[in-house]
């Protein structure tokens, strides 16, 4: 009777054991994501920034790391798409890239994807099955002051299994943002037929500064040492040129730096597309000259480049 | 007598080309930015006369031809000819009496735009003739360009009274 009493308590704890072993497999599942923490450090070169970062998401029913019953995630992230430097925003374009299926799907902070990814088994045997696609529009970065700007974006993957069902991944983005300077909304100068009298055209363009600072600025022509010269080929029209900041017209000289200009304009890299414009190149072609210098009638072409620079 | 006045009347032949497809540059933003525009004129086929004065005969002595000139260019941007027409203010070379005189004197207009001066027929172009420079200034003037003449018997049949004319001169590039 004693042993029929310990083969029942044998019989017990085996069920018991057995039931335990069991469980698991059937109502635990499990995801993970790695590389983690990621930290990347933006470079910015006057256009676009684009940020990819690969991921290998573990998504199975078993919780058992060695489990292969492959179950698809969800990707959700909370906090504000844009880099910040406390005050002010650059906004970013962010999805999330399921490597397996080709598929993008947009990203909008605090909604989830739903459960659409296509998840893996432990180390993604076949390679990476995600990716983090961040675009920050060369727009939103030009129309904020220079400074650091950081966000830590918390990457969560999630299935609906009943164990670990979700897992957090600290993605953070640093850029450095340098002061910059563009000129802008150039036009070419058309100063049209010649009636025997002095001819004068000013061209509006866009010099932009991120820092609103003061600028310099170098007209360079396309003669010889920089001249500012119109030619066909035959003859050579010499003309003049001013710069004029908003506070009036100064002459430039070719190849020469006019430092010192004020009103760039901040915040937009095109002054609006050309609505904000705030510097005007004058040219002016003298009659005296042309009597002086043209030897064959024709049109008359020359360039000017206009460099700026900080100051 | 006056002088007969000279009028200076510069004649524009336009010589249109078409230009080509020109495109601005701009900037990219970052420490320098660097735009680069176009520039274009057209500069027409352009003559210029210059250089004349009044041709003042004086006081006709009763004897003799008169003769006057007056020193003058013609400069184009290019061309090496032109052609030129005379015409008057009278429409016809004949000076005209000031006061109360009837008559009127005849005179001939010879241009040297050639070694051979040319007699100039009125409102008639008399071609080929050679630049003095192909640039348009300073284009100064060259004596002896424009003559005017008076036979005596011309001068004999006119009452007595101040006698004036205006030439007019239109050069034409070639």
């Amino acid at each position: 009777m004693a042993l029929g009493r310990q083969n029942d308590r044998k019989r017990s704890l085996l069920a018991v054991l057995v039931t335990v072993l069991l469980f698991p497999c059937f109502a635990h599942a499990r995801v993970d994501i790695d590389p983690r923490p990621v930290t990347i450090d933006l470079t910015w070169n006057g256009a676009d920034i684009t940020v990819t970062q690969d991921f290998c998401v573990v998504s199975t029913a078993g919780a058992n790391p060695n489990n292969n019953s492959v179950i698809d995630y969800a990707v959700t992230i909370t906090v504000p798409l844009e880099l910040t430097d406390g005050v002010n925003q650059i906004p970013g374009n962010f999805s999330w890239v399921d490597l397996t299926t080709g598929v993008s799907t947009p990203l909008t902070a605090g909604v989830s994807t739903g459960e659409i990814m296509t998840g893996s088994t432990q180390n993604c045997p076949g390679g990476n099955n995600a990716r983090l696609v961040a675009v920050f529009p060369n727009a939103n970065i030009t129309a904020v002051p220079p400074g650091f700007y950081t966000q830590t974006f918390d990457v969560e993957v999630s299935n609906s299994g009943g164990g670990r069902k979700r897992f957090r991944n600290n993605v953070t983005m640093n850029l450095n943002l340098p002061d910059s300077i563009r000129v802008s909304e150039v036009d070419d100068i058309l100063l049209g037929t010649y009636s025997g009298a002095d001819i004068t055209v000013t061209e509006s363009l866009c010099v932009f500064r991120a820092s609103g600072g003061n600028y310099g600025v170098t007209v360079t022509g396309s003669g010889a040492g920089g001249a500012f010269e119109l030619s066909n080929g035959a003859s050579v029209l010499p003309f003049e040129a001013t710069w004029n900041d908003g506070t009036g017209a100064a002459a430039l000289a070719p190849a020469t730096l006019l430092a010192n200009r004020v009103n760039a304009v901040a915040g937009t890299d095109t002054c609006n597309n050309g609505a904000l414009n705030n510097a005007e190149l004058g040219i002016t072609l003298r009659a005296a000259d042309v009597d002086l210098f043209t030897t064959s009638p024709g049109v008359h072409t020359g360039t000017v480049t206009i460099l700026v620079e900080m100051q | 007598m006056k002088a007969t006045k000279i009028v200076n009347l510069v004649a524009a032949a336009g010589l249109m080309a078409s230009g080509s497809a020109f495109a601005a540059t701009q900037g990219t933003v970052g420490a320098t930015s660097q735009g680069q525009s176009v520039v274009t004129v057209t500069i027409p086929s352009l003559i210029r006369i210059n250089g004349l004065t009044d041709i003042a005969l004086g006081t006709y002595a009763g004897t003799g031809d008169m003769s006057g000139s007056s020193p003058g260019a013609v400069c184009t941007n290019g061309a090496t000819n032109y052609g030129i027409v005379a015409t008057s203010a009278a429409g016809l070379f004949e000076l005209q009496p000031q006061g109360a005189a009837t008559t009127t004197i005849p005179y001939t207009v010879t241009w040297a735009g050639t070694a051979t001066p040319a007699q100039l027929t009125y409102n008639t172009n008399e071609a080929n003739q050679d630049v003095d420079a192909t640039v348009l200034g300073p284009c100064a003037g060259v004596a002896g360009k424009l003559t005017v003449d008076i036979l005596e018997a011309d001068l004999q049949a006119a009452s007595a009274d101040d006698y004036q004319d205006t030439v007019i001169l239109t050069v034409t590039p070639e």
